[in-house]
C-alpha cells in the first residue's frame, strides 16, 4: 500500500502524531481522565495499558472524538480537533466487538469506508482485494460475516479500518475476546502490518504480555492518570511505582527503610533481614521505601550461597504449583506480610521446607514512597 | 413437566385452537343457515363474500384503515423510538409514557374520546378519524417491536461507521436502519393486521356510509348469520395464522422465548 | 474525490447531506430529539384532548329533547349514581368487575402453566405450536374471536354438539354469564401467558434444579422457587388482564344476548340508542378514573410498603 501522508519516514524528528494535553474527561464526580499529557510519536506502536476503569478505552474514544472531553486539548497532526466531528478526522478504528456491519458481505464492509470517500467503483474493487491480501485474506470478499471464524473477522476489521489508508489506527482490546491461541496469532498479525505499512498504531489493552509484544513505548494508566510511559523492558526493570512494577509481570514488593552505606545501599526489613542493592538510587536515608524483586529472578538454595553479588532473606516453602513452564513458590518470610513469590524452571523444594532465596544485587530496583 | 402443566396446557389449547378449527370448517357451510356440524360443504360463503357488495366495499375499507395505519403509526413511530432509545434528554421518561397512552387506556373510553373529538370537528363519516384513533391506540405495538430491534443492535455499529468516514445521514441509512428493519416488519405486519379487524373506534365513528368489516359483520350478528359472515371470519383466522407464523419464524423472536442452557 | 465512476444514488446523498450542512441541521443537534417525538406526541395528543372532552361534556347537563347543551352541571354523575338509573348503572359496574376478576383469576391459573411450558421445554415443535396459537386470537380481531364463540355456544352449535355426542342436553349456555366468561378467557389466557413468559424465562432452570435435588417436590419447588422469583410478572399480568377485561365489548353484548351489558356495552348503547354524549363522556370517564386507579394502585402500594415497614425500621 502507498501512503501519500505529510509523515516523514523517521519517527522520532518531527512532531507528534497525537498530542493530548491537561485533558480532563468527567463522569459525574469522577474523571476518567484525569490530567492526561500523552505524546504519540508517528509510526510508532504504542499501547496503552492498565485495568479496567483506567480510563485507557475513554483516552481512545477521545482520540476518536466518539466522546467530548471537558478540558484540554487534544491535537491530531498539530490540528486542535475539538470541533472536528468524528468521521472528518480520518482514523481507522477497531472495536473488541469488531462491529462489522452484519447485512453486509466482506466486501462490502471493507468498501464501506472508501464508498464514504465516494471513490469509483474500480478503484474501490482494486483496493478492497488489495486490502484483504494484506491481511492474508485472499478469497473471501463475496462471503458474509457471520460465515466467518473469529480469525477471519478480526482481519476484515483490520482490512476495513486500514483500506483508506488512515494515519492513525486505534484498537481497542480487540483481542481480548479471542482464545489464547488466537490472540498470540492476531497480535503477532499485528506487529507484521506494522512493519509492512505506514501507520501509527494506538492500542488499547489489560494484557502487560501483549503490551510487551507489540509495543515501542507503553503507557501504563491508572485511574484516569498516566503512571509511566516507557518502552517495555525499562518498565519491566526500572518501574516508577508500585503500582506499575505489579502491573507487570509477577513483582516482589518488600518495604523497608532506606540505609546507605559504604558499600552500597541497604533496605532493612521490618523483620530485621538486610537486603543490599546497588547504590544508583536518589532516596535519603532514612526514608521508607519499597524493593522490587521480580520472581523469575529468585533462585532457592537449601542454605546461604557464598556470593557477594547476591543478596537475599531466609524462608519456608509455603505453596508449590507445576505452571508447565515454571515452578511457582510461595514462600513465607518473618517479618514480611505476603509471602514472596518466586518462579523457576525447575525446583524440588516441598512445601515446608526451609530454604533460603537469593537474588542479585543488580536486579533490585527500589522506589521511595 | 408434571401433569398439573400438562392438564392445563390441554385446557388452554383447546380453549384456544378450538374456536379457530370452528371458524375455519363453518366457512366453507354448504348451509343457509350456520350450523355445527354443517350439513353440507362448499365455497358458497365465500362466494356470498365477493357477491354481497356492502361486506366486500366493507372489506376493502377495512384495508384502506389498515394501511392508513400502517403509514401513520411508521411516520411517528419510527422516529419517535429511535429519539427514545437512542438519545438522552429530559422528559424522555415522561414522553415514553405518554405515547403509551393509547394502549394504558380502557378502549371504549379512548373510543369515546375520539368520538367527541371527530364529532365537535365534525368529520364523523370519513374514515380517516377512524385510522387516526386506531393508530393512536395501536401505535405502541409498533414502537415496541422497533425498540427491542434497536436496543439488540450494536452501538458500535455506529459509531465505526463514525470512524469510517459517515455522517449522519449516511450511518442512518447504512447501518441503523438495515439493522431496525426486522422490528420495523414485524410492527408493521401486527399494526396492520389489528388495523384491519379493529371493533370498538370503528363502532362508534362509524355512519351507515362508512362501516368497515368487523362493524358490518357485528351488525349481521343480530339474527341468524348470513354465511358471508363466516368467510369473513375465515379470512380474518387465516390471515392472523399467516403473520403469526411469520413473526415466530424469525429468529429474533425464537430467544424471546426460549431459554437454552 | 468523486469521478464519473461513482454510482448515482450518491449524488443524491450528497445533495440531501449538503441541504443538511446549508440548513445548519448540526445545530439542532439538541434539539433534534424532541423534532423527533414531536409527530408521535402530536398524534397521541389528540386522545388527550378528546379525554378533556370527555371531562368537559361530563359536567354539562343535556337537554335529550332539545340536543342542546345546557350549564354546568353534576347532572351526568347524578344520573349514574342516584336511582333509578343509578342502579343500572351500579350493576353494571359491578357485573363488570367482578366477572373481569373471574377472568382474570382464571387466566392466571391456565396461563402460567402454559407459559411455564413453552419457556421450558425443548421441543422446538411444540413450543412453536403453543405459542402460534396462542397468538392467532390477539390478531383475529374481537368480532371474530365472538363469532367464533357464537359458532360453539349457539343453538345447533358446535358445543351442542358435542354434548349431543354423549347423550347430554344442551342447556343453552349463550345469554348466561359462563357463555361470556368462557369466550372471554379465549384472550385472557393467552396474554397471561405472554406476559408471564419473560418473568419465568428470568428465572435460571437450575435453581429448579437444584432445589429437586435437595429434596423438594414439584409443587414445593413452584410454592418456593418459581412463584417467588417471578411475581413482579405475575402482579403486572393481573393489572394488564384486568384492565383489558374490564373494557371488553364484544364478549358480553353477543354471547351475553343483551342481558348482561358490561360497562362498555352501556356506553356504547347511550350513544347508539341515546345519541347522549354528555352521560357517555362522564361514564367513559368513571371507568378511565378506574383503569388508572387500577395502575397506580402497584406503585402506591409499594410505596406504603417502604414508607411502613423499611422506613419505620430506622
Amino acid at each position: 500500500m502507498n501512503v501519500e501522508q505529510g509523515i516523514a519516514a523517521d519517527a522520532n524528528t518531527e512532531r507528534p502524531i497525537v498530542r493530548l494535553s491537561g485533558v480532563i474527561k468527567a463522569y459525574g464526580r469522577m474523571n476518567a481522565i484525569d490530567n492526561v499529557d500523552l505524546e504519540i510519536r508517528p509510526r510508532e506502536l504504542f499501547t496503552l495499558l492498565g485495568p479496567s476503569g483506567s480510563g485507557k478505552s475513554t483516552i481512545l474514544r477521545a482520540i476518536a472524538g466518539l466522546i467530548s472531553v471537558e478540558q484540554g486539548q487534544i491535537l491530531i497532526a498539530g490540528d486542535d480537533v475539538r470541533d472536528v466531528p468524528t468521521y472528518q478526522r480520518n482514523i481507522g478504528m477497531v472495536f473488541q466487538s469488531l462491529a462489522l456491519f452484519p447485512h453486509m458481505s466482506v466486501f462490502d464492509n471493507i468498501a464501506f469506508p472508501l464508498r464514504m470517500r465516494r471513490i469509483g467503483r474500480a478503484e474501490i474493487a482494486k483496493k478492497v482485494l488489495e486490502s484483504l491480501d494484506v491481511v492474508r485474506l485472499p478469497n473471501i470478499a463475496k462471503r458474509k460475516v457471520h460465515e466467518l471464524s473469529g480469525g477471519q473477522q478480526q482481519r476484515v476489521a483490520l482490512a476495513r479500518a486500514l483500506v483508506y489508508n488512515p494515519s492513525l489506527l486505534l484498537l481497542d482490546e480487540p483481542f481480548g475476546a479471542l482464545d489464547k491461541r488466537l490472540r498470540e496469532e492476531m497480535q503477532l498479525e499485528i506487529v507484521r502490518l506494522h512493519r509492512e505499512i505506514d501507520v501509527t498504531i494506538i492500542n488499547v489493552t489489560h494484557d502487560q504480555v501483549e503490551a510487551m509484544i507489540l509495543s515501542d513505548r507503553i503507557g501504563v494508566m491508572n485511574e484516569g492518570r498516566v503512571v509511566q510511559i516507557d518502552n517495555g523492558e525499562d518498565l519491566y526493570r526500572r518501574p516508577k511505582t508500585r503500582f506499575v512494577a505489579d502491573f507487570l509481570g509477577r513483582a516482589n514488593c518488600i518495604d523497608g527503610v532506606f540505609r546507605k552505606d559504604a558499600d552500597g545501599t541497604q533496605v532493612v526489613t521490618p523483620g530485621g533481614a538486610v537486603l543490599s542493592a546497588d547504590s544508583k538510587f536518589d532516596i535519603s536515608d532514612g526514608a521508607g521505601c519499597t524493593a522490587i524483586v521480580r520472581a523469575e529472578d529468585i533462585e532457592l538454595y537449601a542454605a546461604r550461597p557464598d556470593d557477594t553479588t547476591l543478596t537475599g532473606i531466609a524462608g519456608k516453602v509455603a505453596l508449590r504449583l507445576f505452571e508447565g513452564e515454571t515452578v511457582y513458590y510461595e514462600i513465607a518470610v518473618d517479618g514480611i506480610k505476603e509471602p514472596l513469590r518466586v518462579a523457576r524452571k525447575s525446583g524440588e523444594f516441598a512445601p515446608d521446607s526451609e530454604v533460603w532465596l537469593a537474588w542479585p544485587r543488580a536486579r533490585v530496583w527500589l522506589v521511595g514512597e | 413437566m408434571g401433569p398439573v402443566i400438562r392438564i392445563a396446557l390441554a385446557i388452554v389449547l383447546a380453549l384456544v385452537a378450538v374456536p379457530l378449527l370452528i371458524v375455519i370448517i363453518v366457512s366453507f357451510s354448504g348451509d343457509e343457515r350456520l350450523i355445527f356440524p354443517p350439513g353440507s360443504y362448499s365455497f358458497n360463503p365465500y362466494s356470498a363474500l365477493i357477491g354481497n357488495d356492502a361486506i366486500r366495499e366493507a372489506l376493502w375499507r377495512s384495508l384502506i384503515v389498515g394501511f392508513q395505519v400502517v403509514a401513520l403509526s411508521l411516520i411517528v413511530g419510527v422516529p419517535a423510538t429511535i429519539a427514545l432509545v437512542r438519545y438522552q434528554f429530559r422528559f424522555r421518561f415522561g414522553i415514553a409514557m405518554y405515547l403509551i397512552l393509547g394502549v394504558a387506556t380502557p378502549l371504549i373510553a379512548s373510543a369515546f374520546a375520539f368520538l367527541v373529538l371527530f364529532t365537535q370537528a365534525g368529520v364523523l363519516g370519513a374514515l380517516w378519524p377512524i385510522s387516526v384513533g386506531v393508530a393512536v391506540v395501536n401505535l405502541p405495538f409498533l414502537m415496541f417491536s422497533v425498540a427491542s430491534s434497536l436496543a439488540s443492535l450494536d452501538p458500535r455499529l455506529e459509531e465505526a461507521a463514525a470512524t469510517l468516514g459517515a455522517e449522519q445521514v449516511q450511518t442512518f441509512l447504512f447501518v441503523t436502519l438495515p439493522g431496525i428493519m426486522p422490528g420495523i416488519l414485524s410492527g408493521t405486519i401486527m399494526v396492520f393486521v389489528l388495523g384491519i379487524s379493529e371493533f370498538v373506534i370503528s363502532l362508534l365513528l362509524s355512519t351507515v356510509s362508512n362501516q368497515t368489516l368487523p362493524i358490518a359483520m357485528f351488525s349481521s350478528l343480530r339474527g341468524p348469520p348470513p354465511p358471508e359472515v363466516a368467510a369473513a371470519a375465515g379470512i380474518y383466522v387465516v390471515a392472523a395464522l399467516l403473520v403469526v407464523i411469520t413473526l415466530t419464524s424469525l429468529k429474533s423472536t425464537e430467544q424471546f422465548f426460549y431459554r437454552a442452557d | 474525490m468523486g469521478g464519473s465512476d461513482v454510482a448515482f444514488g450518491w449524488r443524491i446523498i450528497d445533495a440531501i447531506i449538503a441541504l443538511g450542512k446549508k440548513l445548519r441541521v448540526e445545530r439542532l443537534a439538541r434539539v433534534r430529539p424532541y423534532l423527533m417525538v414531536a409527530p408521535a406526541f402530536l398524534l397521541v395528543s389528540l386522545l388527550a384532548v378528546g379525554i378533556f372532552y370527555l371531562g368537559w361534556l361530563s359536567i354539562h347537563s343535556y337537554d335529550s329533547f332539545l340536543l342542546k347543551q345546557g350549564p354546568i352541571s353534576t347532572d351526568q354523575y347524578r344520573r349514574l349514581v342516584e336511582p333509578p338509573s343509578g342502579e343500572f348503572y351500579a350493576n353494571t359496574l359491578w357485573r363488570t368487575m367482578t366477572m373481569s376478576l373471574a377472568v382474570t383469576a382464571s387466566s392466571m391459573l391456565l396461563g402460567i402453566p402454559a407459559a411455564y411450558f413453552i419457556v421450558r421445554t425443548s421441543s422446538r415443535a411444540w413450543r412453536v405450536t403453543v405459542l402460534v396459537l396462542m397468538l392467532v386470537p390477539f390478531l383475529m380481531g374481537e368480532i371474530v374471536r365472538t363469532f367464533a364463540w357464537f359458532l360453539i355456544l349457539a343453538n345447533r352449535g358446535a358445543l351442542g354438539w358435542f354434548l349431543g355426542l354423549f347423550g347430554i342436553q344442551d342447556g343453552g349456555i349463550l345469554g348466561t354469564p359462563l357463555g361470556v366468561f368462557v369466550g372471554m378467557l379465549q384472550v385472557s389466557v393467552p396474554l397471561v401467558a405472554l406476559l408471564v413468559m419473560p418473568a419465568v424465562r428470568r428465572i435460571d432452570p437450575n435453581l429448579e434444579r437444584a432445589a429437586a435435588t435437595l429434596g423438594a417436590s414439584p409443587a414445593r419447588v413452584w410454592r418456593h422457587i418459581v412463584l417467588p422469583l417471578a411475581w413482579p410478572g405475575l402482579a403486572a399480568a393481573v393489572i394488564v388482564v384486568l384492565l383489558l377485561n374490564i373494557a371488553e365489548y364484544d364478549m358480553p353484548a353477543i354471547l351475553g344476548l343483551g342481558r348482561l351489558p358490561f360497562v362498555a356495552n352501556v356506553i356504547g348503547d347511550i350513544y347508539t340508542l341515546q345519541q347522549n354524549l354528555y352521560l357517555g363522556s362522564a361514564f367513559s370517564l368513571v371507568l378511565l378514573i378506574i383503569s388508572s386507579a387500577m395502575i397506580m394502585l402497584p406503585f402506591l402500594l409499594i410505596r406504603l410498603y417502604w414508607v411502613y415497614f423499611i422506613a419505620r425500621k430506622s
